[in-house]
């Protein structure tokens, strides 16, 4: 049984890698880049001897708490648990959970980060080649780690889907995700500046973690080497009960999928009855696409992520003030607000995927989509980045700056909207589909991809440069009537190109139609 | 059965059933009769080396409730695609009651419903908003689309799941909330590509049901399936299509000659095995 899982899971693995060569390539990398680290790792273990033992075990436990906690957080917030062995495959073949489960963990040793856990793990027990009962001590639980990283990884992802619904969990995660990317600075030099304060509590704070889950496995050793063997043993004896207690985490998650048995709908709650937004905007086709699109920015995690983005920016534009004292920085919030959210529906007819095919039978008309689609940005958008200039200059007490300021944010949102309208319809490339992570990487030519965005965004930002050469031009002379050109070049050619846009966008739509949507489906 | 010669190689000539009109000339292509819910005239596609289309004329009577008929990657899709506006077709036209599918698409795809297979829904609206959404696309105003709204999801029984998400429908619920949508303008020709694939009985019945009362009152309805049963029951007409051809077409009696449809069919595909293959599972 396990045998057999163990090679399931290698066959799955190197099948992955026969696929596609940009995956193989990506993986060997991967490997390499691993195997350094291991290899640093090693090394890094093998000198510690030479630092007193209580250090030793500090630097040990914390490192073994990392490990486990990475394996608790990255799947969760960001690359979503490997589902090639999803234990509601094996649904049908009825193998009880109790032999699946164990099966299932040693057969996550396979893995390529299971693999590098353990080794990782064994590579640290040669930090105590100097002391014979802490190296007896390490090795069985270095294995017992790494087995408890994969059960905890999964016993907590597969928790939190059998119990919130897989959709709804894996969107929410995905968005609460981005705000641990977007301020990770900020986070980190929170931690370094802790640290440093506390870094002469740290053994006794790596005392305390000793008797916990997370430390446990690297700890154990540490009390074997200064002869504190009760307490070794004591720890050991937790290791054991922490893997048993993961594993039993485990099997209630995957006794629960077993029971719920593909019955994917059911977590869904019935929503409000009601066309919502779609009942208010105007009943044409261009306000039902504008209704349905702004529906989107809520609904559909690709949208709201970079709706999320935002907020996220207001706070880290905040915190580099705050650090400096000096909050002019925020001044730029309103700005790339524009520039940002104009550039974001730049892919929407490739975000609909195969769904597009509604708009080409029920023969919408060029004009409608694009109105429509930018309509729909603009509603919102343009209010916002103007509140967030206005908001951002009273914060400053820059009020001279406000008519530039404006006309760049105004510009930028308005040009980006009309390099958009075009785009959308004329590029397609490919995106993460519908019901996947925003993060997720799409299939299909990422050559395609990486020119097509790298393309529009250059082509918004030459587009804005009058404007921004305008606005530097009023900083540097403090002549208040560049700030006034600023606002007016902004506003004019925001306009026209948005114009401009929606005309050509809809030339093309009309011409294409059946080509756009033929090459949405290749990528769909 | 391999890809003829040349892609104006007659069809159907050897079999019983009469196609409907002779293949034209590509250059002669006289307006068909505007009664004709469906015509096409020459049809073909390729992609790359395969010829996925290769050349089919075909009329679909109005009021008529046609079948089309082919193994897996006949052309089944790729022809309804180019009939409904999904796909340009490299040669032949297709007219929709007269109406001329390429050069006055907006016109045709007023009269046309169309449900295309394995294609994905605005999922993230409800149903009574994706119905809604598709009225709303086509121009009816908000009081039409409303009432309509309401019966098609009476009808197709999903009244009960009218706000929630399309996302978390079941197969069978999707696949009428599809056809609801394909249905809200009060189409002439309801063109469905795959209708009952993953639908339970009751639903399909259901389904059955509401696209026999619509041809009963004068409309059209093109079917593409791999349940021959099911369309000799259903369908008055039918077309058998593989390898980008087509074999046969005309009424039901007319294609099956007598026998049943799937022993017709198996005839004109070709590629049956008799079954021995697997003697160690006869315990």
């Amino acid at each position: 049984m396990v045998a057999h899982l163990m090679r399931m899971k290698l066959a799955i693995t190197v099948n992955g890698w026969k696929r596609s060569t940009l995956h193989l390539v990506m993986s060997i990398f991967l490997i390499a880049y691993l195997v350094l680290v291991l290899a640093m790792w090693g090394v890094g273990a093998a000198f510690l001897p030479d630092l007193e033992v209580q250090w030793r075990g500090t630097v040990l436990t914390l490192a073994g708490a990392a490990a486990v906690l990475g394996w608790i957080v990255i799947p969760v917030f960001f690359t979503g648990v490997d589902m090639t062995l999803d234990p509601a495959n094996f649904a049908t073949f009825g193998i009880p959970s109790r032999t699946l489960v164990p099966g299932l963990a040693l057969a996550g040793l396979v893995t390529v980060p299971g693999a590098a856990t353990l080794i990782a793990y064994l590579l640290s027990s040669l930090a105590w080649r100097d002391s014979w009962p802490a190296l007896i001590t390490a090795i069985p639980t270095a294995i017992l780690g790494a087995l408890f990283c994969i059960c905890v990884s999964y016993a907590v992802t597969g928790l939190l889907a059998a119990f919130t619904g897989r959709r709804r969990i894996r969107e929410i995660v995905s968005i609460i995700a981005l705000v641990p990317l977007m301020l990770s600075g900020v986070i980190l030099s929170g931690i370094v500046d802790s640290v440093e304060a506390a870094a002469d509590r740290l053994p006794e704070i790596a005392a305390i973690i000793a008797w916990t889950p997370l430390g446990s496995f690297t700890a154990a050793p540490w009390a074997a080497a200064e002869g504190r063997y009760g307490e070794a043993v004591g720890q050991g004896l937790l290791c054991l009960a922490w893997v048993a207690g993961a594993v039993w985490l485990w099997q209630l998650a995957v006794n629960r999928s077993y029971t719920q048995a593909r019955g994917s709908g059911s977590a869904a709650r019935a929503s409000k009855a009601g066309l919502g937004l779609l009942g208010r905007l105007p009943g044409t086709p261009a306000g039902a696409i504008a209704a349905r699109s702004i529906i989107y920015w809520l609904k559909d995690p690709r949208y709201s992520a970079s709706l999320m983005a935002v907020p996220l920016m207001l706070v880290l534009f905040w915190f580099l003030g705050s650090q400096s004292g000096d909050y002019s920085l925020m001044l730029f919030m309103g700005p790339v607000t524009g520039f940002m959210l104009g550039y974001a529906i730049s892919a929407d007819i490739a975000y609909d995927s195969s769904a597009f095919a509604l708009h080409v039978t029920a023969g919408v008309s060029g004009r409608d989509d694009r109105v429509g689609r930018v309509g729909a940005l603009l509603l919102w958008a343009l209010p916002l980045t103007l509140v967030l200039t206005l908001a951002t200059t009273w914060m400053a007490g820059t009020w001279d700056l406000l008519p530039g300021l404006i006309g760049l944010a105004a510009g930028a949102l308005l040009t980006g909207a009309g390099v958009s309208a075009v785009s959308s319809a004329r590029f397609i490339y490919p995106v993460p589909k519908p019901g996947d992570s925003p993060f997720a990487t799409p299939e299909g030519s990422a050559m395609r991809m990486l020119l097509v965005s790298l393309g529009s965004m250059v082509v918004l930002g030459l587009l804005v440069l009058p404007e921004l050469i305008l606005f530097v031009v009023a900083l540097l002379t403090g002549n208040i009537l560049f700030q006034w050109l600023t606002l007016v070049v902004g506003l004019g050619l925001g306009l026209s190109v948005l114009w401009l846009g929606i005309r050509w966008g809809s030339r093309w739509f009309d011409r294409a139609q059946a080509e756009t949507y033929q090459s949405v489906l290749k990528f769909a | 059965m391999s890809l003829p010669d040349s892609p104006g190689a007659p069809v159907g000539t050897d079999h019983p059933a009469p196609l409907p009109t002779g293949r034209p000339d590509a250059g002669v292509q006289e307006l068909p009769d505007p009664h004709t819910a469906i015509a096409i005239r020459g049809l073909a596609k390729r992609f790359g080396e395969k010829i996925a289309v290769n050349g089919i004329s075909l009329d679909v009577p109005a009021g008529s409730f046609y079948g089309l008929v082919g193994p897996n990657g006949a052309g089944k899709t790729t022809a309804m695609s180019m009939a409904t506006g999904l796909l340009r077709p490299d040669h032949g036209r297709v007219w929709i009651h007269g109406t001329d599918v390429w050069e006055e698409p907006l016109a045709a795809k007023r009269r046309m419903g169309v449900l295309a297979d394995g294609v994905r829904l605005f999922d993230r609206l409800t149903g009574e908003q994706l119905v809604t959404y598709s009225g709303l696309l086509r121009g009816l105003d908000r009081q039409t689309v409303a009432e309509r709204t309401a019966d098609l999801l009476r009808v197709m029984d999903l009244s009960q799941d009218a706000g929630k998400l399309v996302v978390d429908y079941s197969a069978g619920m999707t696949k009428k909330v599809a056809l609801a949508s394909a249905m809200i303008h009060a189409p002439k020709v309801l063109v469905l590509d795959e209708p009952f694939e993953a639908v339970d009985p009751v639903s399909a019945a259901n389904i059955r049901d509401i696209l026999a009362q619509f041809v009963a009152s004068g409309g059209t309805v093109v079917v593409s399936s791999h349940v021959m049963d099911l369309v000799q029951r259903m369908c008055d007409h039918v077309a058998v299509i593989a390898e980008g051809n087509l074999l046969a077409a005309g009424t039901v009696d007319e294609v099956r000659a007598g026998r049943s449809l799937e022993d017709r069919f198996v005839d004109l595909v070709g590629g049956r095995t008799n079954g021995e293959g697997l003697s160690w599972l006869h315990t």
